[in-house]
């Protein structure tokens, strides 16, 4: 009778003991993939906890000053076939600025720069992409900036994508940056104290099926 | 006193699913205390990712157990009991599987909350019940914790109770449920 019984609690014991194993082993031989035409054509959605859009902008040219964006949102409308049939749209919450000083942050939300009261939205919306190698394309589209449209560019790296190991998602993970001339959009204050030229960096990953 | 000599036992497989459950309620209680109060580490990540499984196979135990014990039904308690303790019995029985129903699926609501999904030992991913909320996740984590002491309660009561017909009513209540006494015991019936 003993031994029945423990014909059926060692190999239940072991099946734990082996499943038990399973989630770190996933974490050891995750992988990801660089090639577009492996991934999923489908709706994806910014994980608004592992993105980041912080921007430089030179100062007096001794540094640059550098601050970020805290409340990002996007949706990838990714097309697997044909990449560049793929559409992007990224929407910033314009009071989310952060540059860790509260002067500088009220500064920039306040009239002579985002003016977030009316203008709460900075949005990207994808107009055309051209793969420029199997990793990096160019994304031309639409930055509307305090209520100004102007074409620019996003240059995005694909850098992987894969099954999170830990969520099980099915993630793509970019890098891309995009240099503006914030007179463009008529953001003169401190000109030319502060540079022209504003480098945005953006780091972002899109977990499929999350509906826009 | 007269103790019942019945010496009823469980079956093979109520006794698989009280024992199987024991040990996986006995090692959940640590584990969600430690890992609560660590930093942020892989480790606790590997801890919440054991607690998450260990607790989707408790759910699916309670309800597999619930139903083979619908089929199935348990051997009467020990005769001579006073009514009090068979009501006492039976209404420490309910509640305990109404917590180990309860415990999981607070947990998963909670889990769900806090959008990190319940992902069953890194393979199966099970879906969220609520949107993620922290509100929600710190009300829920109230909810869980409060079952699950209320669960320490019961269990104190249900070995307590057990202790107390083993040592002193001597009614083979006890034995009923350990593994390897599925036949009867010689003399057991005398006692």
């Amino acid at each position: 009778m003993i031994s029945r019984q423990l014909l059926l609690f060692v190999p239940l014991m072991l099946c734990i003991a082996i499943l038990s194993c399973c989630s770190a082993m996933r974490v050891l031989t995750h992988s990801t993939t660089t090639d577009p035409s492996e991934l999923a054509t489908g709706n994806y959605r910014i994980d608004p906890d592992h993105v980041f859009v912080t921007f430089k902008v030179d100062h007096f040219g001794f540094a640059n000053y550098v601050g970020r964006f805290n409340e990002v949102d996007g949706a990838l409308e990714f097309n697997a076939e044909a990449p560049e049939k793929s559409t992007l749209t990224i929407v910033i919450a314009a009071a989310s600025v952060d540059t860790s000083n509260k002067f500088v942050d009220a500064q920039l939300k306040g009239p002579s720069f985002f003016n977030v009261e009316n203008f709460p939205e900075i949005k990207f919306v994808s107009t055309e992409i051209e793969p420029v190698s199997k990793e990096t394309a160019r994304v031309t589209g639409d930055l509307i900036l305090v209520g100004t449209s102007k074409t620019a560019v996003l240059n995005v790296v694909l850098n992987g994508a894969g099954t999170n190991p830990i969520t099980l998602a099915e993630t793509i993970g970019f890098s891309a940056n995009m240099e503006i001339k914030r007179s463009d959009f008529g953001l003169t204050a401190w000109l030319p104290a502060v540079g022209d030229g504003v480098m945005l960096d953006i780091e972002a990953e899109f977990l499929r099926g999350k509906e826009p | 006193m007269t103790a019942a000599p019945k010496h009823c036992p469980y079956g093979a497989v109520a006794k698989s699913f009280h024992w199987l459950m024991f040990f996986i309620v006995g090692g959940m209680f640590p584990l969600g205390y430690v890992m609560s109060d660590m930093a942020v580490s892989p480790q606790k990540l590997q801890l919440y990712s054991w607690h998450k499984s260990f607790g989707m196979v408790l759910l699916l135990l309670a309800v597999l157990r619930l139903a083979w014990r619908l089929f199935h039904p348990p051997p009467p308690l020990a005769s001579g009991a006073p009514p009090i303790e068979r009501a006492a019995a039976h209404g420490v029985h309910g509640l305990l599987y109404a917590c180990l129903f309860a415990l999981p699926i607070s947990g998963w609501l909670m889990s769900s909350a806090s959008g990190l999904p319940v992902v069953a030992f890194g393979l199966w991913q099970m879906p969220n019940l609520i949107d993620a909320n922290e509100t929600d996740r710190l009300f829920l984590l109230q909810v869980h914790m409060s079952i699950g002491f209320s669960l320490l309660s019961l269990l104190t009561a249900h070995v307590t109770a057990t202790l107390y017909h083993h040592l002193y009513r001597r009614d083979g209540t006890l034995r009923r449920m350990l593994p390897f006494s599925a036949k009867k015991r010689k003399g057991s019936n005398e006692r």
